[in-house]
């Protein structure tokens, strides 16, 4: 096949006598080629393929094609399994072993979702997230350490709701709340015993019998918690 | 044939072999390692038969096999040393000399010698410039085959082709053969 310049396309100039120079002496090589081969060489190149084994037609999605996606996956996929082997071009390799990356990526997502999935519905991802996941990080606010912390505080009503006279002669206005009521005009929140009545029984809840449960009544208000929940508490008793 | 038919195959083997062979040969230069990388070519082709795209002739894709294989054995080659035995005597030794001595021994010796650099410069070349380059002048395909070949424009397969040439003429210009 002769050549033309017009196939340098925009070459001018010096450049196209330096090029034409060079197809010259590349054509004189080529010229040189006077090669005959026979049914010998046929025979030889047979001979070769005899070992090879049938080449498949139209790849490994072949099967997928004929038999539909779910029939022929697995045979698509041994089959792309047999392309990566030696002996293949590279491109055709390249494309096996993409394939069967992107299916072991797809079944094992697809497996570890459902896995998931399952043990979410089973409850078990609910008993092994939650405990763990505060403990640690927030041990200072767990709320039981701290009621623990003010339980000697929340004993001491214990010793004050004596009504002696000479506690009461005290310039304080505790009525009778215990220690942690000193500071504070709280008496109790909104409970009952928040009013100045005449009890003196020392516990927030304003209960008449003075009696332990007057302890809880204060416990609240020795931690400044103006709640009153506990004054609460004292007025049903 | 596609589908590996062997009959079919060896009928293409018998039509393609003459270009196959005669395309190795140019690039590498003899015949014996001509033949043994044209049969490799064709045991290549028919293990990718699967991969063909058929956007164009089977020859053409066989031959950019071909040259492929036979870039790659001339590489494997040593070096051959160009020496100038008839000193300064111009650009071109071979073409100093009168047309009727060129049948003289030693002037067959020197035209083997340069065609001998000359291959050696081709598979000197980087990609894609040799493959252009092997497949229009060895291989014998159109610009168009090629540009279907290498799925390239036409427009960037006449730049490497012209590229290509001027690096070869610099590869050939400190042997004098330019």
């Amino acid at each position: 096949m002769r050549f033309g310049p017009d196939e340098l396309g925009q070459a001018e100039g010096n450049e196209l006598v330096d090029s034409l120079e060079t197809i010259r002496s590349l054509e004189s090589v080529a010229a040189d080629a006077n090669v005959r081969v026979g049914t010998a060489f046929t025979d030889r190149v047979m001979a070769a393929l005899a070992d090879e084994p049938t080449p498949t037609p139209a790849g490994f999605l072949a099967p997928l094609r004929r038999r539909g996606l779910v029939t022929g996956f697995v045979e698509s996929l041994r089959q792309a399994w047999r392309s990566m082997g030696a002996g293949r071009p590279v491109f055709a390799r390249a494309a096996a072993l993409a394939y069967v990356l992107a299916v072991v990526l797809a079944g094992t997502s697809l497996a570890g979702a459902a896995t998931f999935g399952a043990a979410g519905a089973l409850g078990l991802l609910d008993h092994e997230t939650s405990a763990p996941s505060v403990d640690p990080t927030h041990p200072a606010t767990l709320p039981t350490p701290r009621l623990e912390s003010n339980a000697p505080e929340s004993a001491e009503p214990t010793e004050t709701p004596e009504p002696s006279e000479a506690e009461s002669a005290e310039p304080s206005d505790d009525h009778g709340g215990g220690p942690g009521v000193e500071p504070s005009d709280d008496h109790g929140g909104s409970g009952p015993g928040a009013e100045p009545s005449d009890d003196h029984s020392g516990s927030g809840g304003g209960s008449d019998d003075g009696s332990d449960a007057s302890g809880d009544g204060s416990a609240p208000s020795a931690t400044d918690e103006h709640s009153g929940s506990g004054g609460t508490s004292g007025a049903d008793d | 044939m596609l589908a590996g038919d062997r009959e079919a195959f060896r009928i293409l083997v018998d039509r393609e072999s003459t270009a196959v062979v005669r395309t190795c040969y140019r690039v590498l230069g003899d015949m014996h390692e001509a033949q043994d990388v044209a049969q490799e070519a064709f045991v290549s082709a028919y293990r990718s038969l699967a991969s063909w795209r058929g956007d164009g002739p089977f020859g053409a894709w066989l031959s950019r096999i071909a040259v492929r294989l036979a870039v790659r054995q001339a590489g494997r080659r040593k070096a051959v040393s160009w020496v100038r035995p008839l000193g300064d005597v111009g650009s071109d030794p071979v073409a100093s000399i009168p047309a009727g001595a060129r049948t003289q021994p030693e002037q067959v010796a020197l035209r083997a010698e340069r065609l001998s650099a000359i291959r050696h410069a081709l598979a000197s070349l980087d990609e894609p410039y040799r493959e252009v380059v092997a497949l229009r002048f060895f291989g014998e395909r159109s610009l168009e085959e090629i540009a279907a070949l290498t799925g390239r424009p036409l427009g960037t397969v006449k730049t490497h082709l012209r590229r290509g040439l001027l690096r070869l003429r610099d590869g050939l210009e400190p042997r004098g053969l330019a």
